[in-house]
C-alpha cells in the first residue's frame, strides 16, 4: 500500500499519518479517500492556519467561512450568500468547458444555502493578448462562462480581466455567485441522525476523477496523459437541479442540503457528517450511474456536474422525490447518517472503506518558514526612469492597453439582465447593482485585484484589492458588508510562495479590520506556477454591499454644465503603474502607499454624498490615473468635459494613488457638497465642468484635447478585434 | 489536379457526458418513441485537391486531428470518395 | 384578465414575463409544458431562456410539447399569444409563425441595448405606441437573425405582418444586431393575435432596471379588455 502511496503521490509523512489515524494500514479504496480529501484543494493544508487571522465577524453577519457561501443580512428579512471559487486547471486544459464548469459549481453553491442565484462575476487572468494561446484561452472561457451563465438565466453582471506575462502558464479563472434568500430559507450542509440522504441530479460518469488533486499539482508537461476525463457542463440539467432544490426548500422539504464539488460524493458526504457531528454510510450501488462497471474509487472520486446532495426532513421524504420527478432529475437516498463518527462505504454489499470522518476532514496543516524572493524586492527598489511622452499621446495608447481596453466585447456574450434585477448594467457603474424587486433595496458588487501591485508588493496589492473593491462598491452608492476571497497562488513548498501567501492574508487581515468589512467565504487555489515560474500572488477580492435602490450613482457625465469634483488629492504614483509599463515596459517600484483611515473616510464620504442625493455621478480613480477616469467618465453617454489639472508632469496625469474618486454635482448643490466634504476634514478639488463631445484638460505645460469618439474607438478595439474576430 | 470530398464525422469521447443527446433522447420517449441512448455529432463534407486517393486520405486525416477537440472528441474518416 | 406563462424545461425569462405582465395589472400565472389545457386564460405568453437547453436547434424541442397544442388553439381562435426570444423561437419551430431564427451573423450570444421600430399601431400589442417610433429595447440572443424564403417574406411585407424592425437609435449604421432580413425584430400572424419578437419588452418596464419603453406593450394587452 506504501508503493501505492507513493505512486499517487501521497507523502511519506502523510501516510504514516494516515496509518497512525486509522490504527491500520489503509486499503486502497481508502488511501484514495484521503488523497482527494487531504489535497490542498479540499484540505487547506497550507492555508488554513493563516486564514484563521482573517477577521470573520460582523453585524451584516449570517453565516461566515465554513459553509458552501457565506450569508449577510441586507434588511427587511433578505439575505445574500456569496462565494468566489477557482477553475484554473481545468480552464487551461479546456477553456470552454472548464470555465462552464466553474461557472455551475458556483452557482449550486449558492443554491445549497437556500438563496436563489441573482448573478454573477468572473474574476479571469491570462497571459499577454499578444500571444496566440492567451487569446485561444481568453476565447473559451468568456465562450464557456456564456454557455453555462446565459442558458442557466442567471445574469453575468460584472468582474475583472488582466492581461499579465506572469499568467501565461497559469490563466486563472474565479467565478463569484450571488443569491438572494428571505432569512428563514437559509440552509446548510447538516444533517439529524438516522435520516436518509439523497442523491439528486445527474447520473455519475468518469468524469473529472482526481479533479480535486489535480487542482492542487504543478500542471505537469504531459498534459495529454496525465488528465481525468473533462468534466461536461450541463446547464439545462442546472437550471433543472436548480429549480428542483429551491422548490424542495421553499417548501421546507429538506433539512440540509450540500452541493457535489470536488471530489465528489467522498467529500459531500463526509463533511455533510463531519459538520453534523456524525457518521454516514454510503452505499455505492444505489447511485445512478451513466456508465458501465465503475469501480468503488471511480464513483467516490467522480467530479461528474450536476449533482446535489439533499437531506430530507423526517416525513417529507415521497414529497422530495416527487418535486424531482417532476423536473425530470433522479432523486434517491444513497445514504444514511449513523452514530458511529465513520464514513462507511458499502460496494457490492461489502464494507470497502471505513474511516473516520474527522481523520478525513481534519486533514494536517503545515506551517512553514517564508522568505522573500530577493528578485521580487529588486525590482520593488528600482529607481524609476523618467518619464518623457507627449500626454496628447499617451491618453489614447493607454485607454488602449489590454488592461485599460474596454470589457464590452466580453460582457456583450453575457446575459447581464436576465431576472430583471440588474439595475446597474456592465460599463455604466463601478458596481454591478442588482435590485430586490418588490423593496427599494439593491444589492451591489465588485471583485477587484491588480496584478501589478500583488506582484510588487504582495501584503499591499492585497490590502488594494479589498480597498479598491470597497471603493467600487461605495461608488455606486453601497454599503460593503463582507467579502469573499479567491487566493491563487504558486506553491507553498517554496520560501518565496509561501511568503508571498503569508503576506497577502496579512495584507487582507489588515485591510479588513481596518475598513471593518469581515470576510465571510473563499476559495484557495496554490500551486498556480510552471516550471518555477510562479503567477502573481492574485487575491481577488469580491465585496459585495447593500444601498437604496433610489440612490444610487452611474460613472458617466449625464447632465452638461454640472460641476466636476475630484475627492482626494491631485497626486499620483508611477510604481506599479499602467503607464510606466507602457512607457517603458518596466513593472517596477513601490506601488502606491495606502492610507486605511484616509480610505475608509473616502468612502463614507462619497456614499453620504450619493446618500443625500448630491450627486448621481461618480467614478474611482484606478489604473491610468485622472485622466483615464476621466475619459472613461465621458464614455457612457457620449459627453465631454473640460478641467484643469494644476500639477505639472505625467505623474499627475496618470500617475496611481488610491483613495480618490471623481463626481459632478449640479451646480446648485456645489456649496452643500463642499461644506459637507470640508465638515469631514476631506481634501477635493473643483476640476471643472461637463460639457461638449471633447475632453479638455488645462495643465501647466498647455492645453490637451482630444475627441470623446476618437477616444472611444482607441479603448474599444483591442477587445473587440480579438473577440469579435 | 483532381477533387476528393471526404466526410468526417466528429462524436465525443465515449464517456464525455453529451448534454445535448441525452436532451434529445428525453424528447423522444417523452413522444413515445422506446429509444435506449442518442449521441450527438457533426458531420463535415470537405471538398479539396489531392494527387492520389491515398494522399486524400491522409489530408481528409490531417484535418480531422486539426477540427476534432483531442481532449473530449475523436473524429473518424466515414466516406472519401474522387468527385467527377 | 389572466394571462398563462409557459414554462419549459430551461426557460429562465419566465420570472421576468411575470414581473411585467403585473406591472401593468395582468394577473400571470405559470404553466408546466405538460399542460393540455389552458382553460380560464385570456392570454398565452411563451417566455424566453434556453427550452432543453436550444439543444438540437433553438426552440426545436419546446415546439413539441404537449402544451403546443392549446397554444395552437389560442392561435386560431384569435387569442392574444406572445412569444419573446426562445418563446418566438418556439413559434416559428411550431409552425405558428412562418420562418425561422438562424444563428446571429457574428456568430455570438449578443445582449444589449438595441433600437426597435414600431411599425404597425393597429395591434393590441402595440396600441399604445406611435407609429414609427423607436423603441430601446434590450436583446439577448445567440440565434435571433430573421429567415424566411422570398415568397413568405413578401407575403410578410405585403401583408403589413413586420410589427418590430431593428432600426437606429442615434444614426449608426451598424444597427441590425443579428443580420435579421429586412431588420425584421418582430412578426405577428394575419389575424394580428399572435406576436413574436426577438427583443425583450418585459426587461424594460422599469426605471430601475435602465428604461420603460417595454411597458406600454404591455398595458396595451389591459386597454383592450377594457375598450
Amino acid at each position: 500500500m506504501e508503493t501505492l502511496a507513493q505512486e499517487i503521490g501521497i507523502p511519506e509523512e502523510e501516510y504514516r499519518e494516515i496509518s497512525k489515524r486509522l490504527d491500520r494500514e489503509p486499503n486502497r479504496v481508502e488511501l484514495f479517500l484521503f488523497k482527494v480529501m487531504w489535497s490542498e484543494h479540499c484540505a487547506y493544508k497550507n492555508s488554513r492556519p493563516l486564514l484563521k487571522q482573517l477577521p470573520k465577524e460582523g453585524e451584516a453577519v449570517l453565516q461566515g467561512p465554513g459553509e458552501n457561501a457565506g450569508v449577510v443580512r441586507i434588511g427587511e428579512g433578505w439575505a445574500v450568500a456569496f462565494k468566489i471559487e477557482s477553475h484554473n486547471h481545468p480552464s487551461a486544459v479546456e477553456p470552454f468547458q472548464g470555465a462552464a464548469t466553474g461557472v455551475g459549481g458556483i452557482i449550486r453553491d449558492i443554491m445549497s444555502m437556500g438563496a436563489r442565484p441573482i448573478a454573477l462575476l468572473d474574476s479571469l487572468r491570462f497571459g499577454p493578448l499578444e500571444d496566440a494561446r492567451s487569446r485561444y484561452l481568453l476565447k473559451g472561457v468568456v465562450s464557456g462562462i456564456a454557455h453555462y451563465g446565459n442558458a442557466i438565466g442567471v445574469p453575468t453582471v460584472g468582474g475583472d480581466l488582466y492581461f499579465h506575462e506572469g499568467y501565461r502558464e497559469n490563466p486563472l479563472v474565479n467565478a463569484m455567485c450571488l443569491g438572494l434568500l428571505r432569512e428563514e430559507h437559509l440552509r446548510r450542509s447538516r444533517a439529524s441522525l438516522g435520516r436518509p440522504i439523497y442523491y439528486a441530479g445527474a447520473k455519475t460518469g468518469r468524469d473529472g476523477i482526481g479533479g480535486a488533486a489535480f487542482a492542487s499539482r504543478e500542471l505537469s508537461e504531459d498534459k495529454e496523459e496525465d488528465r481525468p476525463a473533462v468534466q461536461v457542463g450541463d446547464p439545462f440539467l442546472g437550471k433543472l437541479l436548480m429549480e428542483a432544490t429551491l422548490e424542495a426548500i421553499e417548501k421546507d422539504l429538506v433539512e440540509g442540503v450540500q452541493d457535489m464539488g470536488a471530489a465528489g460524493l467522498t467529500s459531500s458526504l463526509s463533511e455533510l457528517a463531519h459538520k453534523s457531528g456524525l457518521g454516514v454510510e454510503l452505499d455505492l450501488d444505489r447511485v445512478p450511474t451513466r456508465e458501465r462497471d465503475m469501480g468503488p474509487i471511480e464513483l467516490l472520486l467522480s467530479e461528474s456536474q450536476e449533482r446535489m446532495v439533499l437531506v430530507p426532513r423526517e416525513g417529507r421524504e415521497r414529497e422530495l422525490e416527487e418535486v424531482f420527478k417532476k423536473w425530470g432529475l433522479d432523486c434517491v437516498p444513497v445514504a444514511k447518517t449513523i452514530p458511529e463518527k465513520v464514513f462507511r462505504v458499502l460496494f457490492r454489499g461489502e464494507v470497502v472503506a471505513e474511516v473516520p470522518t474527522e481523520a478525513l476532514a481534519e486533514a494536517p496543516t503545515y506551517v512553514r518558514l517564508g522568505r522573500e524572493d530577493p528578485e521580487i524586492r529588486k525590482l520593488r527598489e528600482t529607481p524609476l526612469p523618467p518619464l518623457a511622452a507627449d500626454p496628447k499621446e499617451v491618453l489614447p495608447r493607454l485607454l488602449a492597453s489590454p488592461n485599460l481596453a474596454s470589457r464590452e466585447a466580453v460582457y456583450e456574450r453575457y446575459d447581464h439582465q436576465v431576472g430583471t434585477r440588474t439595475a446597474l448594467l456592465p460599463g455604466k457603474g463601478d458596481a454591478a447593482v442588482l435590485w430586490v424587486k418588490g423593496t427599494h433595496l439593491g444589492v451591489a458588487a465588485k471583485v477587484d485585484q491588480n496584478p501589478r501591485y500583488s506582484r510588487l508588493h504582495p501584503r499591499l496589492g492585497a490590502m488594494h484589492a479589498l480597498a479598491e473593491a470597497c471603493r467600487n462598491v461605495s461608488v455606486v452608492g453601497a454599503k460593503p458588508l463582507a467579502y469573499t476571497d479567491g487566493l491563487n497562488l504558486g506553491s507553498p513548498e517554496t520560501p518565496e510562495g509561501y511568503f508571498e501567501l503569508q503576506e497577502t492574508i496579512a495584507g487582507l487581515r489588515e485591510a479588513s479590520e481596518a475598513l471593518g468589512v469581515p470576510v465571510v467565504s473563499g476559495n484557495v487555489s496554490l500551486y498556480n506556477e510552471s516550471g518555477g515560474r510562479r503567477i502573481p500572488p492574485t487575491a481577488m477580492v469580491g465585496v459585495v454591499g447593500v444601498l437604496d435602490i433610489r440612490r444610487r450613482a452611474e460613472m458617466g457625465f449625464r447632465r452638461p454644465g454640472e460641476v466636476i469634483l475630484l475627492l482626494g488629492e491631485e497626486k499620483g504614483e508611477l510604481g506599479g503603474s499602467e503607464v510606466l509599463y507602457l512607457l517603458t515596459g518596466l513593472e517596477a517600484g513601490h506601488p502606491p502607499r495606502l492610507d486605511l483611515e484616509r480610505e475608509r473616510r473616502v468612502q463614507e464620504a462619497i456614499r453620504e454624498l450619493i446618500g443625500l442625493g448630491l450627486t448621481r455621478t461618480a467614478h474611482d480613480l484606478a489604473e491610468g490615473g485622472l485622466l483615464v477616469a476621466l475619459a472613461e467618465m465621458t464614455f457612457p453617454y457620449g459627453l465631454g468635459a473640460t478641467v484643469e489639472v494644476r500639477t505639472p508632469g505625467l505623474k499627475a496625469l496618470f500617475g496611481e494613488a488610491p483613495s480618490r474618486i471623481l463626481f459632478t454635482v449640479a451646480k446648485e448643490n456645489l456649496k452643500e457638497a463642499t461644506f459637507r466634504l470640508e465638515e469631514m476634514g476631506l481634501p477635493y478639488r473643483v476640476l471643472g465642468e461637463t460639457g461638449g463631445n471633447s475632453l479638455t484638460v488645462l495643465t501647466p505645460e498647455g492645453v490637451l484635447e482630444w475627441g470623446v469618439e476618437e477616444l472611444r474607438a482607441a479603448w474599444q478595439k483591442p477587445l473587440r478585434e480579438v473577440l469579435d474576430g | 489536379m483532381p477533387k476528393y470530398q471526404a466526410t468526417l464525422l466528429i462524436e465525443l469521447k465515449e464517456g464525455i457526458l453529451d448534454p445535448q443527446g441525452r436532451a434529445v433522447e428525453g424528447v423522444l420517449k417523452d413522444l413515445g418513441h422506446p429509444v435506449d441512448s442518442v449521441r450527438v455529432g457533426k458531420v463535415l463534407e470537405v471538398v479539396f485537391p489531392a494527387e492520389t486517393l491515398l494522399e486524400a486520405e491522409e489530408k481528409a486525416k490531417a484535418m480531422g486531428n486539426l477540427l476534432a477537440n483531442p481532449v473530449m472528441e475523436v473524429f473518424t474518416l466515414e466516406a472519401l470518395k474522387e468527385l467527377p | 384578465m389572466k394571462w398563462a406563462i409557459v414554462r419549459f424545461p430551461g426557460s429562465n425569462c419566465d420570472e421576468d414575463a411575470r414581473f411585467a405582465l403585473e406591472k401593468a395589472g395582468i394577473r400571470a400565472a405559470y404553466v408546466w409544458h405538460t399542460e393540455r389545457s389552458l382553460r380560464g386564460f385570456d392570454g398565452v405568453f411563451l417566455p424566453g431562456g434556453f427550452s432543453y437547453g436550444d439543444y438540437l436547434r433553438a426552440g426545436a424541442l419546446a415546439a413539441k410539447s404537449p402544451v403546443m397544442e392549446e397554444v395552437w388553439r389560442f392561435a386560431r381562435e384569435g387569442r392574444p399569444v406572445i412569444g419573446v426570444c426562445n418563446g418566438f423561437q418556439v413559434l416559428t419551430e411550431a409552425g405558428i409563425l412562418p420562418g425561422a431564427l438562424l444563428a446571429n451573423l457574428n456568430l455570438h450570444f449578443t445582449c444589449k441595448e438595441v433600437g426597435v421600430r414600431v411599425e404597425r399601431t393597429d395591434l393590441p400589442f402595440t396600441r399604445l405606441y406611435q407609429k414609427g417610433q423607436v423603441l430601446r429595447l434590450p436583446i439577448a440572443h445567440a440565434e435571433g437573425r430573421y429567415y424566411a424564403d422570398g415568397e413568405t417574406l413578401a407575403r410578410l411585407e405585403g401583408e403589413g405582418l413586420v410589427v418590430f424592425r431593428y432600426a437606429p437609435l442615434g444614426g449608426e449604421k451598424d444597427y441590425n444586431p443579428n443580420g435579421s432580413l429586412n431588420d425584421i425584430a418582430g412578426i405577428t400572424n394575419e389575424r394580428g393575435n399572435v406576436l413574436g419578437m426577438m427583443p425583450h419588452p418585459e426587461r424594460a418596464v422599469d426605471e430601475v432596471l435602465g428604461g420603460t419603453d417595454g411597458l406600454p406593450l404591455f398595458l396595451g394587452l389591459v386597454e383592450e379588455v377594457a375598450g
